[in-house]
């Protein structure tokens, strides 16, 4: 095997922010993501749905993924596994992703580098393919601001996408 | 570049799709005598229709396995069915 | 000088230099209308021939005047001079040439153009061997190079976009449909691969009564007013599926263009149409140009191509043109082309136009063999085509899915027919196409004719390969194209196909029409390949997935390498794999090693019928399996091949985890939700992945039960509480620790599962404990010791589990499982199935290369089987392998050949266990 560690530039720290014309890319932290599965599930959540392009305007909501499954943001703890009597597949998820937020009037431009993300088209769903990453995208309650989960072994990948096509802004 | 309607989340570039087979199959109850020749046809025999299919498919990025029919030649997609019920 | 400007240049002077000399131009040039005002006609040499050439047209279609050209220190190649607009400071030489294109050395090759045919090449070079020319030609052949300095920091935007209705085209046609679409209120995009709007207007008198310059500012006026963008100096340059359409946009000279993938409801295509050339002897000689390139030069850029003029049309368009052109000041003679062939005199200077004895002494050649609708992006969307006699042209027939084609684009040569059409289509309202006003005169190549007659101006192909070409049976279109690369240049046969097509069908005294087109494809322009990957190239193509760890590996001098799309630790130190692997066995064998095993798989599935569903996937029995116990197994696809291995621990009832291989996470996600919905039960078994929750480090050897304890976890680790095969959670500093007492080493193993934010404690709390860290090497190295596979390594396409050794469940297994008919077939029971063993030398000492195929011993041997995985083990002191051989475990013992590059190896057939059979050390 070879050794490639100097081929592959080690992952930044991307505690600060990055700022482009029009444009601010902050890291967000979340203290619990719940992974929630069930025939119910979305009736049963009580925090608010987000779905696309609806706004997280609280601190704890609760993300439409697909179906039967829901991504709880700072919400209650849950005990890890199936919940019988609720009918509810249950998994903290806390650390496997990581946040990523964009703000900004040149927001959308930038989110468009990544997929075509258009507020005209709901989707039930807030997990899309965005620079080829499985990430779940949504808006938050202040205006022009969106917010990016992404799985913690792409966060610097993810961090490089946005910086790269921050370039291309005027 | 095409687009998928997923049924749950409406339409999606099709990078977030996968083709999982030929819609129609059942698989045979294995648990009783099937002959070489069924379980090959079940295996292997694949239409593979010019213009209209019928195909089973899976939206990655939310995980929904569906029925999507289309025309295989001109690309144009007739409509996709959910495999399963919504719940009130 | 020939050709020049006229009236007074308004515009910011421009300075540049072509082959050398410095030229000016004017704001607003391209680098072929600033060379023709300075009277600079040749531009470029043929890519065979190295024959003087000018350019033909004024925009995408010319294939002559192909240049190099620099500027601050970038350097491009392929560029177009009637396409790449002026800039202050240009550098540009033409490609092809040396020292430049008026006087080239290898234009002598000329001379030998009887022996230059099509196929030349494949004919001559044939004997001993081509690759022994290729070189030299290669070198000789080809137009430009790229410059690396080109690359430094050339990087492409990529953006999404949409609109309601995408107008491709800015002249007369598009402006009108734009105006009406975005006056109906629908959201219009239009693109024009100009710099200004305006196409084909600026040569008619009057536009709807209005004069051309005043009728665009209407135009544009009223579009912003409607509110449809508009995009100029932008080529939409391939349409795909579902209305996506490709849009490069230029900007200035040397930035990368961006690319602009663009989703439009509907497409009108208004791209006109262009000029063909009319084959005539030496119809490529500098200053013979189409009609609209003339009239465009003077129209758009005060520039008259010529003082004497001969002007040769089968068209309409042939009186206004004259008109324009004498009114500037030129002499035009209108000669008719099918009065007799002709032919152009003169070499790098033209000295006239001969036909029927008679030479007209001219110095410039316009010419017209009627107009060929641009319909490259209406196939690339999948429209057809159909032929119209009247026109001597294809032109688009029913319409695909929302596209529509209107004015010359559609044939509508004449501006009242364009508009019309245009109107209707930016109200959405369908229109038949009306019937042509004028008849046009067939203007086509006649084989056998004199002279050297050029059908393909970039590639050198003249009529006689065409000829050629259907003497030796190339005569489908396709075949013609790639035997003598008629339409392969960068120009992709703009001005040359219908030629050659239209040479083909008389040869063969065929229909136009049944000789049919060659495929269209995009790009409709040369397009620099960087648009295609924008951000992902480089580290970004493809990007690895990083570990929680990594800059505590990096920290630890750690060798990294891409596993299964993980960035991981081959091994650690800076003396070579073959120095720190050893050691690193050694000490995981004889105290303890840490390993970062955080790619492992972790699917939950829960649920009523999780039992059930995981029972169905796994080749094993798994609804035996009891809470807080765990199994190792198989799945298999339906063809009963091995898809990945690993453990399935059962947290609960309704609760188990499969720790698939860490490259096969998605991969079996995938097919275990597959199988979930299709089949089973959806409302009663869910799957979670929870793998980049978890990170997981392994300890192993013999001190690792110490290490561990070392944590003080509020647990009983002993053997007899705790034994191999068995999970539990636990707690520490406040956080769940998952503990699995499984081995990939088979020493005394724990893999210890913490959430990732977690780990780098963890980690540190075992190595302050005395564990070493291992990497992936030394891991490959102890689990092949064993006997333990690794899926794709030591399994193939066709491995079923009971080659491994595994035949229980096969035999016994109750209930259905996926794979299962299959391991029954005539196939899974053939007696000469590559079954996994053990591989050694016959000397003990060597070494057997991975991948060797052992082979029988007859004459013509035959191939048994192959190593997977070889090593030296530092354990034992000498080399081990693994293998697929056939009939394998039968011939336990037997000597076997293994063949490696010419030589053959005495080996024998083994157990695939080379070290502690009896599993001592694992259950310790």
């Amino acid at each position: 095997m070879r050794d490639d560690r100097h081929r592959w530039a080690p992952p930044r720290d991307r505690t600060g922010q990055v700022t482009a014309p029009g444009l601010t890319i902050t890291p967000a932290r979340v203290d619990r993501l719940t992974l929630l599965s069930g025939p119910t599930v979305r009736q049963q959540t009580k925090l608010p749905l987000v779905e696309w392009p609806s706004f997280a305007s609280e601190d704890s909501y609760a993300l439409s993924l697909r179906r039967d499954r829901v991504l709880e943001v700072n919400g209650p703890e849950h005990q890890d596994g199936w919940d019988g009597a609720r009918g509810l597949a249950v998994s903290n998820v806390t650390d496997g992703y990581a946040q990523v937020e964009i703000t900004g009037a040149n927001a959308l431009s930038l989110l468009n580098r990544g997929a075509d993300i258009d507020l005209r088209t709901p989707s039930r769903s807030v997990a899309r393919l965005f620079f080829g990453f499985a990430v779940f995208l949504y808006r938050r309650a202040q205006e022009d601001t969106y917010r990016i989960h992404v799985s913690s072994a792409h966060e610097d990948a993810m961090w490089c996408a946005l910086e790269d096509a921050a370039k291309h802004l005027s | 570049m095409q687009l998928f309607p997923c049924p749950f989340c409406g339409l999606r570039d099709e990078r977030e799709f996968l083709f999982v087979a030929e819609a129609g199959k059942v698989r045979p109850d294995t648990t009783q005598t099937i002959s070489d020749e069924d379980w090959a046809r079940y295996l292997h025999a694949i239409r593979n229709d010019k213009g209209a299919v019928r195909e089973v498919w899976m939206h990655l990025t939310c995980g929904e396995l569906f029925v999507l029919e289309r025309d295989s030649v001109t690309m144009e997609v007739i409509r996709s069915i959910p495999l399963r019920k919504e719940v009130a | 000088m020939t050709s020049h400007r006229v009236g007074d240049p308004t515009g910011r002077p421009l300075n540049f230099t072509f082959d050398g000399k410095r030229y000016t131009g004017i704001e607003g040039d391209t680098l072929a209308s600033a060379l023709l005002a300075n009277g600079v006609r040749i531009m470029g040499r043929s890519f065979k021939y190295h024959r003087p050439r000018g350019p033909w047209g004024a925009w995408v279609d010319d294939p002559n005047a192909i240049m190099t050209v620099r500027k601050g220190g970038i350097e491009l190649p392929n560029c177009q001079a009637t396409t790449t607009y002026l800039e202050e400071g240009m550098e540009a030489r033409a490609v092809n040439a040396w020292p430049s294109a008026a006087f080239d050395i290898k234009g002598g090759l000329d001379l030998f153009h009887r022996w230059l045919g099509a196929g030349f090449y494949y004919k001559t070079f044939m004997w001993p061997d081509w690759h022994l020319f290729e070189p030299a030609i290669r070198k000789m052949a080809g137009l430009g190079h790229v410059s690396d300095a080109v690359l430094e920091g050339y990087s492409a935007d990529q953006i999404h976009d949409r609109c309601d209705v995408l107008v491709i085209g800015g002249g007369p046609a598009g402006l009108v449909a734009a105006r009406l679409a975005s006056e109906a209120g629908h959201d219009v995009f239009l693109v024009e691969d100009h710099k200004t709007i305006g196409g084909g207007a600026r040569l008619s008198e009057k536009i709807e009564g209005a004069m051309p310059d005043l009728w665009l500012m209407d135009q544009a006026q009223a579009l912003e007013t409607a509110g449809a963008r508009v995009l100029t100096h932008a080529t939409a340059f391939g349409i795909y599926d579902h209305q996506m359409v490709a849009i490069v946009e230029h900007g200035r000279f040397g930035a990368a263009p961006r690319l602009r993938r663009m989703r439009a409801g509907r497409i009108i295509l208004a791209t006109g149409a262009l000029d063909r050339p009319i084959t005539f002897a030496n119809n490529d000689r500098p200053g013979i140009m189409s009609v609209t390139a003339g009239c465009i030069y003077l129209a758009q850029h005060r520039v008259l191509v010529g003082r004497a003029i001969a002007l040769v049309s089968n068209n309409a368009f042939a009186d206004p043109a004259a008109a324009m052109l004498s009114a500037a000041g030129a002499e035009v003679t209108q000669i008719d082309p099918s009065a007799g062939p002709m032919s152009a005199k003169g070499g790098t200077r033209m000295l006239g136009l001969k036909q029927n004895g008679r030479t007209y002494p001219v110095e410039t050649i316009l010419a017209s063999g009627g107009q060929t609708p641009l319909v490259h992006l209406w196939r690339h969307a999948g429209g057809k085509l159909t032929w119209c006699a009247a026109r001597q042209a294809f032109l688009p027939d029913s319409n695909p899915m929302n596209v529509v084609a209107v004015g010359a684009a559609n044939g509508a040569f004449d501006m009242d027919t364009a508009l019309a059409e245009a109107r209707a289509a930016g109200k959405g309202e369908t229109r038949h196409r009306d019937e042509p006003h004028d008849h046009i005169t067939p203007l086509w190549p006649s084989p056998g004719a004199k002279g050297r007659q050029w059908i393909d101006f970039q590639h050198d192909v003249t009529l006689k390969d065409i000829e050629l070409a259907a003497r030796e049976n190339y005569v489908s279109v396709e075949h013609l194209k790639r035997y003598t690369t008629l339409g392969m240049a960068s120009d992709q046969g703009k001005t040359s196909n219908m030629a050659g097509l239209a040479a083909m069908a008389t040869i063969q005294d065929r229909p136009i029409p049944e000789v049919g087109t060659t495929t269209f494809r995009p790009p409709f322009v040369p397009v620099p390949i960087e648009i295609y990957h924008g951000h992902h190239k480089g580290q970004h193509w493809h990007p690895v997935k990083r570990l929680a760890l990594e800059q505590a590996h990096r920290a630890e001098s750690a060798a990294l390498a891409e596993y299964g799309g993980w960035l991981r630790p081959a091994w650690y130190g800076n003396d070579g794999m073959a120095h720190h692997v050893p050691l690193e066995v050694r000490t995981a064998r004889g105290a303890a090693g840490l390993f970062d095993a955080s790619p492992l798989g972790k699917l939950e599935v829960m649920g009523p019928d999780a039992e059930a569903f995981v029972n169905f996937v796994y080749y094993n029995t798994i609804k035996t399996l009891a809470p807080g116990r765990i199994r190792y197994g198989f799945m298999l696809s339906e063809t009963g091949v091995v898809l990945d291995d690993g453990v399935v621990a059962r947290m609960g009832p309704e609760r188990f985890v499969i720790s698939c291989s860490s490259s096969h996470v998605d991969s079996v996600r995938t097919h275990l939700e597959a199988w979930r919905q299709d089949g089973n039960d959806p409302d009663r078994i869910f799957i979670h992945d929870t793998t980049q929750h978890w990170a997981t480090l392994t300890i192993t050897g013999p001190n690792a039960r110490t290490c561990l304890q070392s944590l003080a976890l509020p647990t009983d680790l002993s053997p007899e509480a705790f034994p191999h095969m068995c999970v539990l959670e636990t707690q520490w500093q406040n956080t769940t620790l998952r503990i699995a007492r499984v081995s990939f080493s088979g020493d005394l193993s724990f893999e210890i599962s913490t959430p990732r934010s977690k780990v780098h404690d963890v980690w540190q709390s075992l190595r302050n404990a005395g564990a070493q860290p291992i990497g992936l090497e030394a891991m490959a190295v102890m689990r092949a010791e064993k006997g333990y596979i690794m899926i794709g390594k030591d399994t193939d396409g066709e491995t079923m589990p009971h080659d491994l050794g595994f035949s229980g469940p096969r035999d016994k297994k109750t209930g259905a499982f996926i794979g299962d008919r299959s391991l029954h077939r005539d196939v899974a029971n053939d007696p000469a199935r590559k079954q996994l063993v053990g591989l050694a030398g016959q000397d003990g000492q060597t070494l057997l290369p991975t991948g060797a195929h052992a082979v029988t011993d007859e004459a013509t041997p035959r191939s048994l089987g192959y190593v997977t995985s070889s090593y030296h083990s530092p354990t034992l002191g000498h080399p081990i392998a693994l293998g697929l051989i056939e009939n394998g475990r039968a011939r336990m013992g037997e000597p076997v050949s293994i063949w490696h590059l010419g030589a053959t190896i005495n080996a024998k057939i083994v157990s695939p266990v080379f070290f502690d059979p009896m599993g001592d050390r694992l259950h310790a």
